[in-house]
């Protein structure tokens, strides 16, 4: 699903992403860890067209994604979910309209659209909170709405960058469920982070990040 | 209601007082044009109705046959610049007088007969009403048979031209700058909307978003300030010159001369709108993704 062969990324001079290649199967879930500073976010912006590599190239769904343009990166994004590890909710907006955005912009009807909106709310807790700005929420209640945007409209793909970092840890154990049912529904999963608890015991595979270059790979 | 007027209306909700602002902004713009407008407006029709005052006088030969002033009404009439040209017989030219020196009738006193000639009286198109034009007929029409004089306001014609098309010049330059600062109050107030939500364009750019999907809010947004803001121009002229002058028009009657055409009031909103429109799009310019 998602492919990186020899890929670098250079931000202002300074290598942040060198050498590093890496599949992720179609229907896998696996994690990237690695310190702060490591690339795992630049890695992951990377598979959205958020930055561009240069060096190296990257397919994903079986599109070499690296001279794509206009629509086609678009279309890339829409087939993608992405749990931002800034969040990005729109604070104009409530956070019915901020999950209802995902589907809004893959043409699904309003009456269409309405309870899957409401039931992925409920999954991740947040269902009284539908009508709330997010300024109005909490760090982590913030966070879970990101990953309600990110799942609601089942994406092939779903990134999520530091998903749990505003979590405690039952909710971060809730959230690891829905990733795992996403994942078994056929969604490829590839979670950023540096909470061990998600990774280990969970027989994926884990990439260890380190300045930059994929320093070795485990079973979590 | 359909996602982007949706959104819309919730953008300009969540800033509302901002958003006033700008609405006020293009207001002020709008209405700043308006009075511009209707001043150049009033000029150049003043301007033309005092060059439709003009006219030209043409004297007759005593004893003309009927044939030869038919002959010379056709013939003056089918000049190009000619509008309309009315006979004044010697009687008529005598009530005329007297009429006009009711107060002092003994001048008539003993007055043998009619001493004044028929003449023609000639008014000149608009547009025709120059003194090139005017010298030229009227060397023309003496030259015509039963013509005794030709007697216009020489001069007259060039100097209200010339008085006229200064004012006429100072004021469509003047329409120009304030057009254009108008246009830029209006783009820059959109701009800065944008620009204060860049974050959000962007975000809708990484959900995958197409440009079209984030532009029809913005642009329903810009058209809605724009077309507020003309509408509250178009009540603030409406109010001033429709109410106000009308009011004052029996103090000062100067005022009582300002026309005011209802279209510009109906134009404004859409002048707006247009800007607003405009402005958005400018301002969005291209979404890259
Ligand atoms: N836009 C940018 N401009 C310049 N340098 C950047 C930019 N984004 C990231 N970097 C640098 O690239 C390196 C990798 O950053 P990245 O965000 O990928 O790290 P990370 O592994 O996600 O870290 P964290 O766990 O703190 O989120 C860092 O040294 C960072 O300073
Ligand atoms: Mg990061």
């Amino acid at each position: 699903m998602v492919r990186f062969e020899n890929v670098s990324k250079i931000y202002d001079g300074q290598e942040a992403l060198s050498g590093v290649s890496f599949e992720a199967g179609r229907g896998e879930l696996l994690f990237i860890t690695g310190a702060s500073g490591a690339g795992k976010s630049t890695l992951l912006r990377l598979i959205y067209r958020a930055i561009n590599a240069d060096d190296g190239a990257i397919t994903v769904n079986g599109a070499a994604i690296g001279g794509m343009k206009g629509r086609h990166v678009s279309g890339l994004r829409r087939q993608i979910g992405v749990i931002f590890q800034d969040f990005r909710l729109l604070s104009g907006k409530t956070i019915y309209d901020n999950v209802a955005l995902a589907m809004r912009i893959r043409g699904v009807a309003e009456k269409a659209l309405k309870p899957q909106v409401m039931e992925t709310l409920k999954m991740v807790g947040l269902r009284h909170k539908a009508d709330n700005f997010p300024e109005a929420l909490s760090g982590g209640e913030q966070q879970r709405a990101v990953i309600a945007r990110a799942v609601v409209a089942e994406p092939l793909l779903l990134l999520a960058d530091e998903p749990t970092g505003n979590l405690d840890p039952e909710t971060s154990t809730g959230i690891m469920r829905i990733f795992k049912e996403i994942n078994a529904r056929g969604a490829t999963v590839i979670i950023a982070t540096h909470n061990r608890d998600l990774y280990t015991g969970s027989g994926r595979r884990v990439l260890r990040l380190a300045s930059g270059k994929i320093e070795r790979e485990d079973i979590g | 209601m359909s996602h982007p007027w949706a959104s819309a209306l919730a953008g300009i909700r969540k800033e509302k007082w901002i958003n006033l602002l700008s609405v006020l902004s293009i207001g002020v713009g709008l209405f700043v044009l308006l009075v511009a407008l209707i001043a150049v407006y009033n000029l150049d029709y003043f301007a033309s109705k005092l060059q439709g005052r003009f006219s030209m006088t043409v004297y007759l030969q005593d004893g003309i046959p009927a044939a030869d002033l038919a002959a010379l009404r056709t013939a003056i009439r089918s000049d190009a610049a000619v509008g309309r040209v009315s006979y004044i017989s010697k009687a008529e030219a005598l009530s005329d007088l007297k009429k006009a020196l009711k107060d002092s009738p003994y001048l008539f006193e003993g007055l043998d007969g009619n001493p004044l000639p028929a003449s023609l009286d000639i008014r000149l198109r608009r547009g025709f009403a120059s003194d090139d034009a005017v010298s030229g007929l009227a060397s023309r029409i003496k030259q015509m048979r039963g013509v005794a004089d030709v007697q216009y306001g020489a001069g007259f014609l060039d100097a209200i031209e010339s008085v006229m098309s200064g004012a006429r010049t100072a004021g469509l330059a003047f329409l120009a700058a304030l057009l254009g600062g108008t246009l830029f109050i209006c783009y820059s107030t959109v701009k800065i909307l944008f620009y204060r939500r860049r974050e959000e364009i962007e975000t809708l750019g990484l959900l995958g978003a197409t440009p079209r999907f984030i532009r029809a809010p913005f642009l329903i947004e810009g058209s809605l300030l724009g077309a507020a803001g003309g509408i509250l121009a178009s009540l603030a002229g409406y109010s001033i010159f429709g109410v106000f002058l009308a009011r004052f028009a029996g103090a000062l009657p100067v005022f009582r001369y300002v026309l005011t055409p209802a279209y510009f009031f109906l134009l404004l909103p859409a002048a707006g709108l247009f800007i607003g429109f405009s402005g958005a799009l400018i301002a969005l310019g291209r979404i890259k993704s």
